[in-house]
């Protein structure tokens, strides 16, 4: 199979999608070699530019189309449905100690937090932003959790690689209007 | 000092701490006990319709405050050696900075939240596509998981809704339950008799209804558990297969 077929199978695929395809899905869909589906995608993803209505995007290893948010305008004019429900600033807390921490248990959040989170826990996991992973092999077995796709996509974060190196904050940074 | 912030804005108490000082720029290192104490009591004055749960958590930490505030004023009767003094304020101060540096991610996430909900992905998933997304991006080698027979069963249940012409029926009236798992462990225990291996769907070709198939992924379950039968798959898309196993022959009561 030529380049060009392959891509334009990806295209397809890509398009019908609701969830991330990784080379490795692709690679044995259309059987062919790995390396083709990375020259093809990454051949794509020049395609796929700034310009361009649709994007594509990487997460987690996998491509996902989606719409360019400078149109989102118009976008969000013909969908109906599109709810931009912010999470709580608890919620975003929770979040971030996850990202960095996990796999985390809700015991330890709550030590970071100093307060009770069973709540936001439980939000974040319908949100399908949290998952849990497992227990803890520890008295009591806590559930671990740990963050999913779906945070990765709704933050624009392409893999938990991606996120900001949290040390880069100096402890006198912190406090923004702090005097040494 | 001008109170016109509402608690209810924070979060918990270490985000109410982290306010006060912010506010007043205070420096980290040579936390004023004594001061940020007594502000922070005064925000807790000022609390209304809080819940008893998160009152409590400001509680206390209002008496760690004061705790260490206690601690700083009481001189230290078994200082012998002056280096080996211990700051009070220590373990506060590293929990400050630790849920800190979360706190400002939290603000950094929230403003990605925003632009990233610009950007929109299809939701509504076509039947046909499932078998493509059903979440095998797994290695070739990879570790049987129970979600690869959740996607199964919920690939089946899509199916039937097309087919599922009974349910309309089952739901006129309250029926007793038409299907039970020993009838379904039996059942597959028969369909084992005669071969070892069979497809995972054409476990289910008999089944007409919602409530019988989930009766017999229940069976299945069941006889996974105790060991009976196996469930593999070979490769990715592959169809799962149950094999009986060659351990645990079955017994037929």
């Amino acid at each position: 199979m030529n380049n060009q077929e392959v891509k334009s199978i990806i295209e397809s695929v890509l398009f019908i999608s609701t969830e991330p395809v990784t080379k490795k899905q692709f690679s044995h869909l259309l059987d062919v070699g790995k390396e083709q589906v990375s020259a093809c995608l990454k051949e794509l993803e020049v395609e796929y530019s700034d310009q361009k209505g649709i994007q594509l995007v990487s997460i987690n290893e996998g491509y996902q189309f989606s719409t360019n948010s400078s149109n989102y305008f118009y976008v969000e004019r013909f969908c109906k449905n599109i709810n931009l429900k912010k999470l709580s600033q608890q919620a975003l807390e929770v979040l971030s100690i996850v990202a960095y921490k996990q796999p985390i248990t809700k015991g330890e959040i709550e030590v970071i937090r100093g307060v009770q989170s069973s709540g936001v826990v439980n939000t974040l996991l319908e949100k399908d932003f949290l998952k849990i992973n497992g227990h803890l092999d520890k008295i009591g077995r806590p559930l671990l959790y740990v963050t999913t796709d779906s945070f990765l996509k709704a933050f624009g974060f392409a893999s938990l690689e991606d996120l900001p190196d949290i040390n880069s904050f100096q402890n006198a940074d912190l406090f923004m209007g702090l005097k040494e | 000092m001008d109170y016109t912030i509402e608690v209810e804005q924070f979060s918990g108490p270490f985000d109410l701490l982290f306010h006060l000082i912010e506010k007043n720029e205070i420096n980290l290192h040579d936390l004023p006990i004594a001061e940020i104490t007594s502000q922070y009591i005064e925000y807790m004055n000022r609390m209304e319709n809080i819940d008893l749960d998160s009152l409590s958590e400001f509680m206390l930490l209002a008496a760690t405050l004061l705790e260490i505030k206690s601690k700083m004023l009481l001189p230290d009767a078994n200082e012998k050696d002056v280096d080996a003094k211990e700051d009070p304020r220590d373990e506060l101060v590293q929990k400050l900075i630790e849920y800190s540096k979360f706190k400002k991610m939290s603000i950094m996430f929230d403003a990605r939240e925003q632009d990233y909900s610009k950007v929109l992905y299809r939701k509504d998933t076509p039947i046909e596509v499932l078998n493509i997304t059903t979440n095998l991006n797994q290695d070739l080698d990879f570790e049987f998981d129970e979600n690869a027979l959740i996607n199964a069963l919920a690939d089946l249940l899509i199916k039937l809704d097309s087919i599922d012409h009974n349910r309309k029926k089952y739901f006129n009236q309250i029926n007793p339950d038409k299907w039970t798992v020993e009838d379904k462990i039996n059942h597959i225990r028969n369909l084992f008799i005669t071969c070892k291996t069979m497809d995972f769907e054409k476990l289910f070709y008999s089944d007409t209804s919602r409530e019988e198939i989930i009766t017999t992924f229940l069976a299945l379950l069941e006889l996974m558990r105790t060991g009976e039968i196996k469930v593999v798959q070979m490769h990715l898309f592959d169809t799962i297969k149950i094999t009986k196993s060659e351990a645990g022959e079955f017994t037929h009561e």
